[in-house]
C-alpha cells in the first residue's frame, strides 16, 4: 500500500478525502463507483462556494441513479475538477488520483467519523 | 441477497454467472448490467446484444370468437392481421385511457399471442376475463410462468441466430418482414420468433418455454461470440427504447393518458366496429387533445428524470415522464407530457432538476434512428 493510500481517509458515505499541502481532495470512492454503475453526470458546485460538514456539494448520476456528495467538514471551494464535469466517464478509471472533484478549504476540523482505509473496507464488507 | 418473494427467470443462475449487478425491477430479479450499461447500450447499437426479457408477459387467446373479441378490446384493426402478423396495439379502459400497450400476434387462424408488459401480466388478464362476454367462444390463458423471453437486437443479429439453419427456420427469418411472427421447434419444444424489438435497432425477440430457454441462450451466445455479442441489461434496455422513442407502460402512458396524447393516433382505428374506450377518443379527437407525450433535448447539461416538472414562462406546464444522458448521441433528452394550453412550442421550456431550473426545447421523435434498416 503506497503512502497516497495510507493517508486517504473514507467517509460512510462514501467520499475519500485526502490532504495536500493546507488542502483536502474529496472524490467518492471506486466501490460507490461500482456499485452506482457508469457515471453519466457529474454536477459540481462554483469555486467559492461555502458549504457545512455534511451537506451535499454536488451530485453523481448513474443511467439510473442520482446520489449527492457530501461535504466532510465545514470549508470553501477552491478548485473543481471541471475535467470530471465534461467527461464524466474518466472518473471510473482513476477516481483517486486524475479523479478527485473538488478541493477545499477547511474551516476547522474534519468531522470526527471518518474511516481509514482497512476500516473503510471492512465497512463495506471487503477486506 | 435474493429474496423468497422476488421472482426469478430460468436465465437467473447465468446473470449471476456473469456477475450481473441484479435488482428488483417489479418483483423480479433482474439483471440491470453486467459490466456497465454505457458500452452494452452501444454494443446493440453497433454489434448485437443479447436480453433476457423472460418477465414480459404471454396471454394466449383462442377460440372461434378470439378475433372478435380482441377488435372489441383493443384499439389497433384485429381483422388487418393475418396469420403470422403482428400489431402494436393498445387495451384502453372506458376513458380511453392506455390499460397497458401491447403487440398482438396472430399465430394461427383463431389463436393469437398477446405480449404484455411484466408490470400489468395481471391486471390484463382479470381486464380480459372481465370483459369477455358469456356468449364469446374463447379462452384466454396467462402462461406467461410456462414462457421465457428472450431478445436479439442490433445490426449483427442475423449472426447470432445460425444455429437455427438446424431448424430449418432460418432462412424464413433471413427476410421475416416487420412485426412479423414464425413458429419453430427447438430441443422439442415449440418456439416463436418475431421481427420486432425495443431498442430501435433490427432484431427480433423469441418466446421459448423455460426448458429451452438455457440452451437457447447458450445457441445464441455461442454463435454470436465472433460478432460480439454480449448480454444486455436493463438499464441499457431502458436507454435504447427512449432513444428509439417508445413507451414503457407505468412512466410515459397510464391508465390516465389516451393513445391520442401518447401521439399514437396510427395505432387507434376509430372507424373498426366498437371497442371499449371508442366514444371517448372519438370525442377527444373531435375536439383535441389537452395534453401531448413531446420529446424534447436539454439546452443545459443535466439529466431529466421521471416525475420533474416542466415550466414555461413561470407556468408549469408538464412533467417529465422519461429522462437520459443518450448514449448514441451525447446529448441529454426525454419524453414529457405537457399540457397544451399554455404551451408555446417554438420556446424553450425549463426542467426543475432539484432545484435548479435547466433550459430545454421541443425534439423530433424518435431520437435516433437505426442507419442499417
Amino acid at each position: 500500500m503506497n503512502q497516497e493510500t495510507l493517508k486517504r481517509m473514507y467517509t460512510k458515505d462514501h467520499e475519500w478525502i485526502s490532504d495536500s499541502q493546507g488542502l483536502v481532495y474529496v472524490g467518492i470512492s471506486s466501490h460507490a463507483i461500482s456499485e452506482l454503475g457508469d457515471i453519466v453526470h457529474i454536477e459540481l458546485p462554483q469555486v467559492g462556494d461555502n458549504f457545512k460538514a455534511g451537506e451535499s456539494f454536488g451530485t453523481v448520476e448513474s443511467t439510473k441513479t442520482v446520489s449527492d456528495i457530501y461535504m466532510p467538514g465545514d470549508g470553501k471551494v477552491v478548485d473543481i475538477n471541471s475535467s470530471m464535469q465534461e467527461n464524466p466517464e474518466a472518473i471510473q478509471e482513476d477516481p483517486y488520483q486524475k479523479g478527485w472533484l473538488i478541493k477545499i478549504e477547511l474551516k476547522d476540523r474534519i468531522k470526527s467519523d471518518l474511516l481509514n482505509h482497512e476500516d473503510y473496507h471492512t465497512y463495506i464488507g471487503k477486506s | 441477497m435474493l429474496s423468497s418473494k422476488e421472482k426469478t427467470t430460468a436465465l437467473y443462475d447465468k446473470h449471476v454467472n456473469l456477475n450481473a449487478k441484479i435488482i428488483n425491477f417489479h418483483g423480479w430479479s433482474m439483471p440491470i448490467w453486467y459490466e456497465s450499461s454505457t458500452t452494452e447500450h452501444m454494443n446493440v447499437r453497433n454489434h448485437i446484444g443479447l436480453f433476457d426479457v423472460s418477465h414480459m408477459g404471454q396471454i394466449f387467446i383462442s377460440g372461434k370468437n378470439a378475433q372478435k373479441f380482441l377488435q372489441r378490446l383493443t384499439t389497433n384493426d384485429v381483422s388487418r392481421l393475418g396469420v403470422g402478423e403482428g400489431q402494436y396495439t393498445f387495451l384502453c379502459n372506458h376513458q380511453g385511457g392506455i390499460v397497458d400497450d401491447l403487440i398482438l400476434y396472430r399465430i394461427k387462424e383463431d389463436s393469437y399471442l398477446l405480449c404484455v408488459n411484466s408490470i400489468n401480466i395481471e391486471k390484463d388478464f382479470s381486464w380480459l376475463q372481465k370483459n369477455k362476454k358469456d356468449c364469446e367462444i374463447i379462452e384466454i390463458e396467462n402462461q406467461s410462468q410456462y414462457w421465457s423471453q428472450l431478445a436479439v437486437q442490433g445490426p449483427k443479429t442475423l449472426k447470432a441466430l445460425i444455429f437455427l439453419e438446424k431448424e430449418s427456420i432460418y432462412q424464413e427469418i433471413c427476410h421475416l418482414p416487420f412485426n412479423q411472427i414464425r413458429s419453430f421447434s427447438y430441443h422439442n419444444s415449440q418456439c416463436y420468433i418475431a421481427r420486432t424489438g425495443y431498442t430501435g435497432e433490427f432484431g427480433f425477440e423469441i418466446y421459448v418455454k423455460n426448458e429451452a430457454c438455457v440452451p437457447m441462450w447458450n445457441s445464441i451466445l455461442d454463435s454470436g461470440r465472433d460478432f460480439s455479442i454480449k448480454p444486455i441489461g436493463l438499464a441499457a434496455r431502458d436507454t435504447l427504447r427512449l432513444e428509439a422513442s417508445f413507451f414503457l407502460h407505468g412512466n410515459d402512458i397510464n391508465e390516465n393518458v389516451s393513445p391520442f396524447e401518447a401521439g399514437a393516433a396510427w395505432a387507434v382505428k376509430l372507424k373498426k366496429n366498437s371497442f371499449i374506450g371508442q366514444e371517448q377518443l372519438i370525442q377527444e379527437k373531435e375536439h383535441g387533445s389537452f395534453r401531448k407525450i413531446f420529446a424534447f433535448k436539454m439546452e443545459d447539461r443535466a439529466i431529466p428524470r421521471h416525475g420533474m416538472n416542466i415550466y414555461q414562462n413561470k407556468k408549469k406546464i408538464g412533467t417529465v415522464t422519461s429522462g437520459a444522458k443518450f448514449p448514441s448521441l451525447d446529448f441529454f433528452g426525454g419524453l414529457a407530457l405537457i399540457n397544451l394550453e399554455n404551451f408555446n412550442k417554438n420556446e424553450v421550456f425549463y426542467i426543475d432538476i432539484r432545484g435548479q431550473e435547466k433550459k430545454a426545447k421541443l425534439s423530433q421523435k424518435p431520437f435516433y434512428k437505426s442507419k442499417a434498416k
